[in-house]
């Protein structure tokens, strides 16, 4: 037996096909004319579900029992189509992640009859069926069931990403624009000690000459995948604000990646962390990764004045 | 050349031809614009994955997050936003280009350091296994002094340089003195 798995293993006709497609599929990730491809973690998901289907069912020995069914004729052409499918679903991440769904389904078909055949195998030499014969359950079953666990995991993946785009640079650009604007305003305001005063553009009060700039200009659009709290201290001499993501993908696909939840204040210190999780705000004592620079102020007091000039 | 061939390649797709990078030095903070050029060889239209790796330690920690842009080669105006993820310690994004066709990305990010140094990476060209044709390498310096560069500033303002047919050996390491340290 020992010897018989050991040349289903080796067997070139499958290792061939799954070098082959492994090949062709990296090495020629061609796509077209839509306008986003799919983001890295649907794309490699879609890439590997096949040839790591058929790593597993080479080391489960499953290709001994589809040959005994006579199941291993004009694969060639299922193959061709996979590679010609995967290279057009390049085109756009919609279509990416509809044929990920259409290989797991396949890879669960696969997974389902090994585990079928691992548990026909458990009978007794003179019980089996014919093609089953020289199988070995020990390794049909655990392969047949990593393939079911790894394809339920790759079909969440599209689920997980496709249309992610949380747009983090935008947030982080409108919240060294919005300290600025803090920064300057609150020169501006100040009081005959010299004390700045801040001012809460949630409440929009009257500018000092300038024209109001609202919340809105800085931050979020609808479709925001951040949320973000300004306070201004009650004496109006300081002010925090937060910016945090309040949606990255459901479990476990959100700790595929990671995204940088803000904290700053009127020191102009931005402060970041990288979270995994949603809605987790920066602490105050985070590592200071930006200060607002003169230039930024600069930038600041011309977009205003350009605003006023409108 | 901070951009590497990521998973969507065991090795790259496309070519990696021309960089453009310009570095505003401001004293504790770095802006970096990188534009960069990949052309497609082959006869199909190809999708490249692409990472953007940064050096970072203790005094130098990784930007929060990236810009990429598809840039208009006759404007030098962006024309759409690249979605980058962050995936593990580096941002991912995939870029498309036409059959036989170049396309033009740009990368831009901010670096934080309390060191009044810098490094961009230069030896990541080799993984694409050929030289660059050209690359432009230019430092902006906002209310600081650059101080050294490991490789000359050769241009005429004494803080740039080109090179064609560059295979990088080693990074761009430069260093400068704050004029002032604190905004006002």
């Amino acid at each position: 037996m020992a010897k018989q798995a050991h040349d289903t293993v080796l067997e070139p006709g499958p290792f061939v096909t799954t070098a082959g497609l492994l090949a062709l599929t990296l090495l020629l990730p061609g796509e077209a004319w839509a306008n986003q491809p799919p983001r890295p973690e649907v794309s490699l998901g879609e890439v590997a579900i096949l040839p790591l289907m058929m790593l597993f069912t080479m080391l489960g020995g499953g290709y001994a029992v589809m040959r005994a069914l006579n199941q291993l004729q004009g694969r060639i052409k299922w193959i061709l189509a996979a590679i010609l499918a995967i290279l057009f679903s390049f085109t756009q991440e919609g279509l990416a992640g509809l044929l990920t769904w259409v290989f797991v389904g396949i890879a669960i078909w696969r997974g389902i009859r090994m585990i079928v055949w691992g548990v026909g195998a458990t009978k007794p030499p003179e019980q089996r069926a014919a093609h089953l014969a020289q199988a070995v359950p020990w390794r049909l079953i655990p392969a047949g069931t990593l393939i079911c666990v790894m394809a339920v995991l790759i079909a969440g993946l599209p689920v997980a990403f496709v249309g992610y785009w949380p747009l983090s640079n935008f947030v982080e650009k409108d919240l060294k624009s919005l300290v600025a604007y803090e920064l300057v305003k609150g020169k501006e305001l100040q009081d005959a000690g010299g004390n700045p005063r801040y001012e809460d553009p949630k409440r929009n009060p009257p500018g000092a000459g300038y024209p109001r700039l609202e919340f809105q200009d800085f931050f979020f659009h609808p479709r925001s995948f951040y949320d973000v709290d300004l306070k201004i201290g009650a004496d109006r001499r300081s002010f925090e604000i937060w910016a945090w993501p309040k949606r990255l993908p459901f479990f476990p696909y959100n700790y595929l990646i990671s995204e940088p939840s803000f904290y700053a204040n009127d020191s102009g210190q931005v402060r970041m962390i990288r979270v995994r999780e949603s809605g987790v705000r920066c602490p105050p004592d985070a590592p200071v990764y930006y200060r607002v620079t003169p230039v930024d102020l600069s930038e600041m007091k011309e977009n205003l004045r350009r605003r006023q000039e409108r | 050349m901070p951009l590497a061939m990521m998973s969507a390649g065991m090795m790259p797709a496309v070519r990696f031809t021309r960089e453009r990078i310009e570095v505003t030095v401001h004293p504790e903070t770095i802006a970096v614009n990188g534009l960069y050029t990949y052309a497609n060889p082959w006869p199909i239209p190809m999708s490249q994955g692409l990472s953007v790796p940064f050096p970072v330690d203790p005094s130098h920690p990784a930007p929060a997050t990236v810009t990429v842009t598809e840039v208009d080669p006759r404007s030098g105006e962006d024309t759409r936003s690249i979605p980058a993820y962050w995936v593990g310690v580096e941002p991912y994004f995939s870029i498309r280009i036409p059959a036989r066709g170049t396309m033009y990305v740009r990368v831009r990010y901010t670096q934080w350091t309390t060191a009044e140094s810098a490094t961009y990476i230069l030896t990541t060209t080799r993984p694409w296994g050929k030289p660059l044709e050209q690359g432009e390498y230019l430092l902006q310096p906002r209310g600081v002094d650059i101080t050294r560069s490991n490789y000359p500033l050769t241009g005429a303002d004494r803080l740039s340089f080109v090179r064609e047919q560059f295979m990088p050996d080693q990074d761009w390491r430069f260093t400068w003195r704050s004029r002032h340290t604190t905004p006002s």
